[in-house]
């Protein structure tokens, strides 16, 4: 089964060609240009990752990942920045984030993590959906 | 050394820093297109491997994108080269007209995660002032960064320099009257001490919406 990994930077050239070679290794790809875009993206569909630049005009990466976790906590992210600091990389795990990339990124090493972040979302919408059924078995008091 | 000269060098050295991270955060975002571009121009060789044909079409997208960052590049560092190059001299004899178009075109980046690119207004004349280049940047982006922050995300803040009597003047308009800095805010003590350094004032303008950067 493909991922679907929702890729978001205020750079159009770099999403493009990174989606470009993506979807090369089977990927479905979808891409925004603003945090904002992607969290009205993220309300209405679902993604295996969500990859998002650290900093965007706007709404930084912080703001945006705490905005999609609040409406969607399955969904995994990984963040990329220019310069990935040890403070900062604290702040995004804390934050919620799955995983920290420093920009340039290897795209291999990069697709290893939205195989696992595939595998991560499945885990917890598998729980999600257990948890669901023991509540509608409970309330018919089984 | 005295407080006031220690505080100013901490001062130059706190701007220095925070533009040479905004720059490095602009170069390291040119890499990693050129980095996207060399590992398509892999992926395609790889697929050219396995018998699907290369295009000429796409490799040269490649190439035009590769050549687009190096040129952005370039400005990048030349424009860092330039700024790096503004604390050689203590005093020198400037036209204010580039020192206004600079400032923008160096903080493009920090700009771009505030609002718009500002429009500049500036005479046909030259606007000269004989002051530090170094405190004098540091202080346009004062204003430019407060201005940013009180204009509204539909308008566009305007830079205008302009000589007045005894100086010269650069006005930063375009600002939401509501989000006018109160004189407690702004300017900070750091500005006021830069400004103390080369006899500047800066004021906010209640009557008409602007924060103005008066030089001798």
């Amino acid at each position: 089964m493909k991922e679907r990994v929702l890729l978001v930077d205020d750079e159009p050239e770099f999403l493009e060609i990174m989606a470009e070679r993506m979807r090369a290794r089977d990927m479905d790809v979808t891409t925004s240009t603003s945090a904002s875009e992607a969290l009205k993206l993220i309300a209405t569909d679902s993604y295996d990752a969500v990859i998002m630049d650290f900093m965007m005009p706007g709404m930084d990466g912080i703001q945006a990942l705490k905005a999609v976790k609040e409406k969607r906590p399955e969904m995994q992210i990984i963040l990329l920045t220019g310069h990935a600091t040890v403070e900062k990389g604290v702040e995004a795990m804390k934050a919620g984030a799955m995983d920290f990339v420093e920009k340039p990124a290897d795209l291999d090493a990069l697709s290893e993590k939205i195989k696992k972040a595939h595998s991560k979302k499945a885990v917890i919408v598998q729980k999600q959906t257990q948890e669901k059924v023991i509540e509608v078995l409970r309330k018919f008091g089984m | 050394m005295t407080d006031e000269r220690q505080a100013l060098a901490m001062e130059g050295v706190r701007f220095f820093g925070e533009i040479s991270a905004s720059i490095s955060h602009e170069i390291k975002n040119v890499l990693a297109i050129v980095n996207e571009n060399a590992g398509l121009l892999q992926d395609l060789v790889r697929m050219n491997a396995k018998g699907i044909p290369l295009t000429p079409e796409r490799l040269n997208r490649a190439a035009e994108s590769i050549s687009r960052q190096v040129a952005r590049g370039d400005r990048i560092v030349k424009d860092m080269n330039r700024f790096a190059h503004s604390a050689d001299l203590p005093r020198e004899e400037l036209d204010l007209r580039d020192v206004v178009a600079f400032i923008p075109q160096l903080t493009a980046r920090l700009i771009v995660l505030q609002g718009h690119l500002p429009r500049i207004e500036v005479p046909t004349v030259p606007v000269p002032v004989s002051t530090n280049r170094f405190f004098l940047e540091h202080l346009v982006w004062a204003c430019l960064h407060q201005a940013l922050k009180a204009c509204t995300a539909d308008q566009t803040v305007c830079i205008v320099a302009e000589p007045v009597d005894r100086g010269a003047r650069i006005r930063f308009g375009g600002i939401d009257p509501k989000a006018l800095p109160g004189s407690e805010d702004f300017p900070s003590p750091q500005a006021r001490l830069v400004a103390g350094l080369l006899g500047a004032r800066i004021t906010v303008q209640q009557d008409e919406n602007e924060i103005h950067l008066l030089l001798p």
